[in-house]
């Protein structure tokens, strides 16, 4: 007998991690079997360029330094895809990439993108970030609903993303028209 | 990327994923939005066929739904699932699993783990899910249900259910968390403070510490027969309805190593004078106290085709009740002590099949049960006892072809009361269209009976019974998922089970009761259930179940309701700024243990959540049965009722605060 750590027939909405992990056994807790492993891969492989794309689709702030610091808040899940992007420049200002495990650590960021297994703390990172102009990211179900800048979800094969423009100009930033008339959704 | 096709047949999938070219990878860079957007990763289809593979129905309750239901026992969260319904009998909360609810058990059926840590105990074999479950709501990450029998791979207690309940961790946590809530009529107060971090050296920690106190309800009680000369008594139950509980939590963990230790110690004052305790007296309460911890190691070896498992667990369970009988007090003890390890090897190196196997072995070093009554000098009654289990354990996930795939299993476990059990399992999987799958299991699961029903001996309620035999269940079940759209699934199960030597308390005269192997008893049923959610966040959940369980030569089991109706509904409400969650539960009529009716009822409770009102605080409101409806519940052979009222309307408001 498994255990899924969730399964879409009961579990759609809200949990992490969703249709990637399948478990096997009560009293374990298989986090990634070699499937999985390799569907996140090219998944987040995927979801890295969008990332990338976003960044360059936003509009900063001249008093933004001239790195960007693109966080990843939670356990990373892009691996070395994310790392291609270091270095690159975009509308004259470079891309670093880092990783962050708290909160208290995420004031240096430009870029947060939140993990889906800490989605539940989107709440604390809006109130610590909240009026700077930081990007927030996610791809958790319902994470733009809930403040996140842009978030996106993997259907039918394909990835997509929504925007939520009004938490995008509270931070101080403006999405391009162009990212902005892809999105599956723009909440305003 | 050669380990991704090697491993991948391996796993029996079809590789969708491939429609993304490996040598893409850096070409992406280059891609622009509009063709990003047209880039194939994996079909969603490709993970539903994955998950459809388990052979089982499971269900997951997550802590979002926790919260938008504003559930705070681990029952009122099971409750949601098909085929599940509570009793209350005022001491303890019990599940009924598929019709199987004996009035007065400890859900002695159910395997009840966190994080895969068992917590039945070794005297009672009790899954307590009241304020008595050990860990506070708030903590929990998610919950998992296997409906029917988890023999094959867990032994003891797993007859018709197992409950895994995974904890949050501090990367989860974050910060801190300060919760406090007051409920009304029942005067409930409770808090916690819980806090959890990552550290920088990447040692996960999360610490919690919480209680309750709540005065209760003043109940009018009836006690029929309690009189002299058996006449009967009724009255005004003041005061005698409270409850505290007190938690404990840590947690820490660093790569593949997890410590986590719990303690709670909860008491409930019992108005009911179980036992046939003396009507109306004052002071009668049942206190259980547990300590739970396990160290567990787990990590992938082998170019991720093995994995392995190791865990160390302890467990201590107290149980302290108090009765008065003729005036005189009578203190009841239950006491605990057991530890073990598990170790399981998961591998996947041998294409097409995914091969578990294990080994779990556990010491009880103390089953120990007393009666004393206080008013004389010494112990008269003291139990003592000890014993182990052992388990091994081996299945095998065969993946036949695209579309067919099977599970066999088997487990092979040996203890000091029944002496050795095989519990096998099979299931048969057929992806039948990329919406659709049919799954048909066989499992057989299988119970010792625990010091209590086995050795207890008072002299005045109860006598042992040293030749009382184990119980098998043996399940068959048809599941069938579907797919209607991307947000709209349906399941529907067909099963039988059918239960031998069931143990139950018997009247064997002069007042005194015994448990006793019972006749067979047969059941079937039917679970339908829908899952439908909407991008704007909202989610309906619903079911229905028929089942209907009776003794093969004749009589239905008490507190069995043929019928069971849920629905869940949670909504974002942006125009108030708030999210609702709303319930609805039907349980149809259920036989009392006397044989008359208990009638059925439906019960509503709503929650609303406030999140905007100020930075990190949520305020909740919570109305338990919205509409004040009365109702009862079965009362046990060992109870003076044959039914017990339950809770009317109550009115909570929480406040959770994070910093």
């Amino acid at each position: 007998m498994r255990f899924s750590t969730s399964t879409p027939t009961l579990c759609m909405a809200a949990d992490m991690n969703t249709p990637l992990r399948i478990l096997a056994g009560l009293f374990v807790m298989l986090c990634c079997s070699s499937q999985a492993a390799a569907d996140t891969q090219a998944e987040y492989r995927l979801k890295a360029a969008f990332l990338y794309n976003f960044v360059a689709f936003t509009e900063w702030p001249a008093d933004v330094a001239n790195t960007l610091n693109v966080c990843v808040y939670g356990p990373d899940p892009f691996g070395e895809e994310l790392d291609k992007y270091r270095g690159k420049n975009v509308a004259g200002r470079s891309l670093a990439m880092r990783r962050v495990n708290s909160v208290d650590n995420l004031g240096s960021c430009q870029v947060v993108f939140v993990a889906r297994p800490v989605i539940g703390n989107l709440a604390r990172v809006l109130d610590s970030l909240s009026g700077s102009p930081v990007l927030i990211v996610a791809d958790s179900p319902g994470a733009a609903r809930q403040g996140a800048a842009i978030n996106m979800s993997a259907e039918q094969s394909k990835v997509t993303f929504e925007a939520n423009l009004a938490a995008v100009r509270r931070n101080r930033l403006n999405l391009s028209s162009k990212l902005l008339r892809l999105a599956s959704e723009v909440l305003q | 990327m050669d380990s991704k096709h090697k491993t991948a047949p391996l796993l029996g999938l079809s590789l969708a994923l491939l429609a993304l070219p490996a040598q893409a990878a850096t070409d992406l860079i280059e891609l622009s939005l509009e063709q990003l957007l047209e880039t194939t990763v994996s079909s969603a289809s490709k993970y539903e066929q994955k998950q459809s593979e388990v052979a089982a129905a499971v269900s997951v309750i997550t802590r979002d739904e926790i919260k938008a239901f504003g559930w705070r026992t681990l029952d009122q969260a099971l409750a949601s699932l098909p085929g599940i319904h509570l009793s209350y009998d005022r001491q303890y909360s019990a599940l009924g699993t598929r019709g199987f609810g004996l009035p007065g058990d400890y859900n002695t059926r159910v395997l009840l783990a966190i994080n895969g840590n068992r917590l039945n105990d070794v005297v009672y074999d009790g899954a307590l899910t009241g304020r008595d479950f050990p860990l506070d709501l708030d903590l929990i990450e998610r919950i998992e249900y296997i409906a029917g029998p988890g023999g094959a791979v867990y032994g003891q207690n797993a007859m018709f259910g197992v409950v895994n309940v995974i904890t949050r961790h501090g990367s989860k946590v974050d910060g801190g968390e300060l919760a406090a809530a007051w409920q009304s009529p029942q005067s409930l107060r409770e808090g916690r403070l819980t806090w959890g971090k990552v550290l920088d050296n990447g040692v996960d920690v999360m610490l919690s510490a919480g209680g309750m106190r709540s005065r209760g309800e003043d109940l009018f009680m009836d006690y029929p027969g309690a009189g002299p000369g058996g006449s009967n008594v009724s009255g005004l139950a003041v005061g005698q309805d409270g409850e505290r509980d007190k938690e404990f939590f840590a947690r820490v963990g660093r790569g593949p190593w997890a410590f986590d230790f719990i303690f709670s110690d909860r008491r409930k004052d019992d108005p009911t004078a179980s036992f046939f305790s003396d009507a109306l007296a004052d002071g009668h309460y049942q206190r259980d106290a547990y300590v739970v911890s396990q160290m567990q190691y787990q990590d992938n070896f082998a170019d991720n085709t093995l994995n392995v498992l190791g865990r160390l667990f302890l467990g201590r369970e107290r149980f302290y009740g108090l009765f008065n009988y003729s005036g005189a007090p009578n203190y009841a003890t239950g006491s605990s002590d057991w530890h073990g390890g598990e170790l399981r090897f998961l591998y996947t190196g041998v294409p097409n099949h995914k091969l578990l196997l294990g080994l779990e072995a556990q010491d009880n070093t103390r089953a120990d049960q007393t009666n004393d009554d206080l008013t004389t000098p010494g112990v008269e009654t003291e139990i003592l006892s000890s014993g182990y289990r052992i388990g091994f354990y081996a299945q095998d996930e065969w993946r036949l072809s695209d579309t067919w795939s099977t599970t066999l299993g088997l487990r092979v476990d040996r203890n000091n009361v029944t002496g050795t059990q095989w519990s096998p399992r099979a299931a048969l999987i057929w992806q039948a269209s990329p919406q659709t799958t049919l799954k048909a299991l066989y499992g057989r699961a299988h119970r010792a009976p625990n010091a209590f029903e086995r050795d207890y001996s008072d002299g005045l309620a109860q006598l042992a019974n040293p030749a009382l035999v184990g119980e098998t269940v043996d399940t068959l079940e048809l599941v069938v998922d579907h797919r209607l759209a991307r947000d709209f699934v349906l399941r529907g199960s067909l099963y039988q089970w059918s239960m031998q030597d069931i143990v139950t308390l018997s009247p064997v005269g002069g007042g005194l009761f015994q448990f006793q192997s019972g006749n067979k008893v047969e059941a079937s049923g039917l679970e339908v259930s829908a899952d439908k959610t909407w991008d704007s966040g909202g989610r309906l959940r619903g079911s229905l179940s028929f089942q209907d369980v009776a003794y093969v030569n004749g009589g239905g089991l008490a507190n069995s309701p043929n019928w069971l109706a849920k629905l869940n509904y949670s909504r974002p409400l942006p125009w108030a700024g708030l999210r609702l969650g709303y319930e609805l539960q039907y349980d149809a009529k259920r036989l009392a243990v006397d044989g008359s009716c208990v009638e059925g009822y439906w019960l509503s409770n709503l929650n609303l959540i406030a999140s905007k009102w100020a930075k990190g605080l949520e305020v909740s409101l919570a109305i338990q049965n919205l509409f004040d409806q009365p109702y009862q519940h079965p009362g046990s052979d060992s109870s003076w009722q044959t039914r017990i009222d339950q809770d009317g309307r109550s009115v909570r408001v929480k406040l959770d605060y994070r910093f």
